[in-house]
């Protein structure tokens, strides 16, 4: 089975130019933990997550402070929301994220997600977004792929 | 790739009784749930014809979820907004004796001024990707009564072919865009640019008004079997037989899928309308929403009656 077989073909992305307020509530509406950032004509060109903008929000200092001294200030984050709140999707999203080929094998896909601790990704036939698939697709996959119906307790049958 | 624009989706509820009358309690005898708009419905017809689409609007609350889910589950591709609220659900109930079938609607969520400017900015970024475009039905409370015309204008400014279905202004400002195809429905519609549907004589006015304007295609329907076709090559009245109707829900919307499915294949004038209004009858047949399959469109495309007129 092909990640192409598996994917939700929805193509909800955030622009470039988005920026990280406007990206919450994008994320927000959409129910979902990130979006893919694409180009004007629909080619991904990274991925945006919510720890991608929480990353942008605390200040750096914290991330090299022992835990115990970690209390945020909270006019700090305050003014770095409102300093970088407006700044483009592009500055801040993993330009390197993880990206799938819609004939690449669920079995690589599913090994590619767990080596790089991702929930889901983006897509694309010819670098185009085309859909985006997350753990639980994969794993339903996985299952439909290797096992025989009645073999494993998952009900195969509801896998897409 | 086709890309269909439904402002206003909705989920179709349909009920049937024996009989219906206003102030009774009833149990219905069967019900159907289907994700329903025009576009949204010429997605779903275009997938069962084996073509792929690209189903766009604005997505709204648990309907909302309910309609995309349904449509991905069908393979096919979605890029809605989501907005805030919640999505229409149209009621139809169907008196199986009287053969009679009443709908109640809703207006919609209300759609604000961003998600409009989101969906132009998803809709620049499918075109260069799209081979037709296809947009229709009701404006949701919000949408600027222009949306179709701005549609239809970025569209054409790509050489795309794009149809329009819908009516009242939104319709009348989307004409002034000059669509390839404008579909009518004399049914809902009674007046277009003033000019009241009323005789076949006021529907060839109005389709040679609009085609002087650069429309290519004009499609009026004329009763429940026919539509009037207005193109390139003259009017033709086109017939289909009905032995056992159960619904005309979808019918305007299978007739834009297999048009538009005609033009893909670049079939000729009279082969075009003959596919388009098989679609029509076979989808006017159908139980589930949409039609059973192509080899039955085939099968019945020679039965359609054409006159040239």
């Amino acid at each position: 089975m092909l990640v192409g077989d598996i994917m939700d073909r929805d193509l909800t992305s955030l622009a470039e130019e988005t920026s990280l307020l406007e990206a919450i509530s994008l994320l927000t509406i959409h129910d979902t933990s990130g979006l893919p950032v694409v180009n004007g004509v629909g080619r991904v060109v990274g991925f945006l997550s919510e720890k991608d903008i929480l990353r942008a929000f605390i200040p750096g200092y914290l991330g090299y402070m022992d835990e115990n001294f970690s209390m945020p200030d909270i006019e700090n984050i305050k003014s770095r929301v409102k300093r970088v709140g407006r700044d483009p999707a592009r500055d801040y999203m993993t330009k390197d994220s993880i990206i799938f080929d819609e004939e690449e094998t669920v079995t690589n896909a599913m090994v590619t997600l767990f080596k790089r601790d991702i929930k889901r990704a983006p897509v694309v036939r010819e670098g185009m977004l085309v859909g985006i698939v997350d753990r639980e697709e994969i794993l339903r996959g996985f299952v439909h792929d290797n096992f025989e119906e009645g073999e494993v307790d998952i009900p195969i049958s509801s896998a897409k | 790739m086709i890309v269909t624009i439904t402002p206003n989706p909705a989920m179709d509820e349909a009920y049937s009784t024996d009989e219906f009358r206003p102030g009774r309690w009833y149990r219905a005898k069967d019900v159907a749930r289907a994700p329903g708009g025009r576009g949204v419905n010429v997605s779903i017809i275009l997938k069962q014809l084996g073509y792929d689409s690209v189903a766009t609007g604005f997505l709204a609350g648990h309907t909302g979820e309910y309609i995309k889910d349904e449509l991905l589950s069908r393979g096919i591709t979605t890029n809605f907004v989501n907005t805030k609220g919640e999505n229409r659900t149209n009621t139809f109930i169907k008196d199986v004796t009287g053969g009679i079938e009443t709908a109640v609607t809703e207006d919609g969520p209300i759609v604000a001024d961003d998600a409009v400017k989101r969906f132009f900015w998803n809709l620049e970024r499918i075109l260069p990707r799209a081979t037709a475009v296809q947009m229709g039905g009701s404006l949701p409370p919000g949408v600027p009564v222009d949306f179709f015309r701005e549609a239809v204008d970025r569209v054409k400014k790509k050489n795309i072919p794009v149809y329009v279905d819908s009516s009242g202004d939104a319709l009348d400002m989307a004409i002034e865009a000059l669509p390839t195809l404008v579909k009518i429905d004399h049914r809902f519609v009674n007046t277009v640019r003033n000019i009241t549907l009323s005789t076949l004589d006021h529907l060839i006015e109005i389709s040679k008004k609009i085609f002087d304007e650069g429309v290519d295609w004009i499609v009026t329907s004329y009763f429940n079997r026919s539509n009037l076709f207005c193109t390139t090559k003259g009017f033709y009245m086109a017939e289909i037989k009905l032995d056992n109707p159960v619904t005309y829900r979808a019918a305007s919307d299978a007739l834009l899928a297999g048009m538009m499915v005609a033009r893909e294949e670049r079939m000729g004038i009279e082969d075009s309308i003959r596919f388009g209004m098989s679609c029509v009858r076979q989808t006017v047949m159908c139980p589930q929403k949409g039609l059973p399959s192509r080899a039955a469109v085939e099968i019945t495309a020679g039965e359609v009656n054409i006159q040239k007129i």
